[in-house]
């Protein structure tokens, strides 16, 4: 039971566009960030965002207020991006392989370009598994840069809660990553990078 | 490997990584790195995937002012497919102010221009608490599957509201404007104060915290004040008064369950509330026990130990059922 008050700004009021539009404009970065690590391609995350916010806008007549606007906000983009994935999983592998191709052309040493790209698709991958509240999480502490209480407090959750969730995180990804990252960190320190 | 790891040291690990710790729990946290190759191989493990997991980050970030102009776009087209067009609701609109305008004149038209406000649904979900602001400052506090609605911006001669469910109320004085909630026949009257209103399918509790209220069925009436609690029963018609000792009741907003010499069903009725929970208290002598103390934001659990503890009694468990004996 989570009994916290729910801080004002983060409530919609059906019919105040002016709200909504602050609260596209207050949300739409991380959103995509987070669209953009499940689909890595950056015209289907935005798109993904995109209609998240429209399905929100079409309801806003109605009820559409949320106790936690930033967490239904998260699920939402997960589920809309992972439904995607789901659905277009083989174009997808395709597009994968070229936009990976692109960004690591301007590496040097074309050993350290593969296991790069490698890497990149099994965390990926990895990270896709977790359950959402886990990845949700994840992605906050990882590529916002929160600590324990601001996810907390964004998400209406306990610090303890967020605490668990994050240990159930890596604990998860180092179950489905162990064979791969044990042979890279001996790829590494043949290679003496680190 | 250490497969085996125990959960709360797994998490103590990540705190460690995402610097996250406190100076005892490093401390800890250190000597089990150094205790064994295992160990810190493992630690290195989660380290690696951490440190590699922020390339999947967007290289290039999509600014919001120009995704905010697309979703304008988008919002555009989807509404050209709609069967009316924009522009012929407005006409509509027109048309409907100017026949208002000619039949009833000037006063019809201030009446149209508040409706046009709409209605406005405050609702809290399943699982949370919610705090909303009211247009005229007033301060709302819904529990959870609680709802409140009213008009645009209220209008000029009283604050208007209807609620379904549990709510706190903490109403800015305005004395030219009283501010009445409607629970279908039952209606609550006040100017400036607060208090606590629960609706539920054939009993209405009113609680008053500050200030004075005024409860209303049919004909009848009755005025509260600090401390005083009106009971209506669905199938009675006037509202009964009585005075109120309990602060049981404020548990949703402070986060504590406030006993004093609290009857244990009582206390049994508002945690089945707040943790969705069916406790039950057994034949025994349990529903006769009094209790005082102060439960904070704990789990379920750890208050159900400290009513154990607290009256002597045993607890079972039973189908999802918890007996109290």
């Amino acid at each position: 039971m989570n009994l916290n008050v729910e801080p004002l700004q983060e409530i919609l009021i059906p019919g105040e566009d002016i709200i909504f539009e602050q609260v596209f404009k207050a949300h739409f970065k991380s959103l995509f960030a987070y669209a953009f690590t499940i689909l890595k391609d950056d015209v289907m995350a935005e798109e993904m965002v995109q209609n998240v916010f429209y399905k929100l806008w079409e309801k806003r007549d109605h009820t559409a207020i949320h106790a936690s606007l930033k967490a239904y906000l998260y699920r939402s983009v997960h589920n809309e991006s992972m439904n995607y994935l789901k659905h277009s999983r083989v174009i997808k592998n395709h597009q994968i392989h070229t936009m990976q191709q692109q960004k690591y052309e301007a590496d040097i040493n074309p050993a350290v370009q593969l296991v790069n790209k490698e890497l990149e698709h099994h965390i990926r991958k990895a990270l896709n598994e977790l359950p959402e509240q886990c990845r949700t999480i994840f992605q906050m502490s990882r590529f916002e840069d929160l600590k324990y209480r601001e996810i907390a407090e964004k998400m209406g959750l306990s610090v303890k809660t967020v605490e668990n969730q994050m240990g159930k995180a890596l604990h998860l990804l180092r179950g489905k990553l162990a064979g791969f990252i044990i042979s890279l960190l001996v790829f590494f320190f043949t290679h003496k990078i680190v | 490997m250490k497969e085996n790891i125990q959960d709360t040291s797994h998490d103590l690990l990540v705190k460690y990584l995402l610097e996250e710790a406190t100076p005892e729990e490093i401390v800890r946290v250190e000597r089990w790195l150094k205790s064994s190759e295992e160990n810190n191989s493992y630690f290195i493990q989660l380290k690696t995937i951490w440190q590699q997991s922020r390339m999947l980050a967007p290289a290039v970030m999509i600014d919001e002012e120009d995704a905010w102009q697309r979703f304008g776009k988008k919002i555009k087209q989807q509404n050209k497919t709609a069967a009316t067009p924009i522009y012929a609701q407005k006409l509509n609109w027109l048309k409907a102010a100017a026949i208002l305008l000619f039949l009833a004149g000037g006063s019809y038209l201030a009446y149209w221009l508040s409706v046009k406000q709409g209605d406005q649904l405050i609702k809290s979900t399943e699982g949370r608490v919610m705090s909303y602001t009211l247009p005229d400052g007033s301060v709302v506090t819904l529990n959870k599957n609680a709802s409140v609605a009213y008009n645009g911006q209220f209008n000029n001669t009283s604050r208007n509201i209807t609620l379904k469910g549990e709510a706190f109320f903490n109403v800015v004085a305005d004395n030219k404007k009283p501010f009445i909630i409607q629970m279908d026949d039952i209606s609550v009257k006040v100017v400036g104060t607060s208090f606590n209103i629960k609706n539920a399918f054939n009993l209405t509790e009113v609680i008053v915290e500050t200030g004075v209220v005024s409860v209303s069925k049919r004909q009848y009436s009755v005025q509260l004040r600090q401390n005083e609690k009106a009971i209506i029963f669905k199938d009675k018609n006037a509202p009964e008064k009585i005075s109120v000792s309990s602060r049981l009741y404020k548990y949703y907003r402070t986060n504590q369950f406030v006993c004093v010499e609290t009857p244990l069903p009582e206390l049994v009725a508002v945690l089945n509330e707040a943790y969705n929970s069916r406790i039950k208290i057994g034949s025994g002598h349990a529903a006769t026990l009094k209790l005082t103390t102060t439960l904070d934001n704990k789990s379920l659990e750890q208050v159900l130990e400290v009513i154990k503890e607290t009256l002597g009694i045993n607890i079972e468990r039973n189908n999802g059922e918890i007996i109290l004996n």
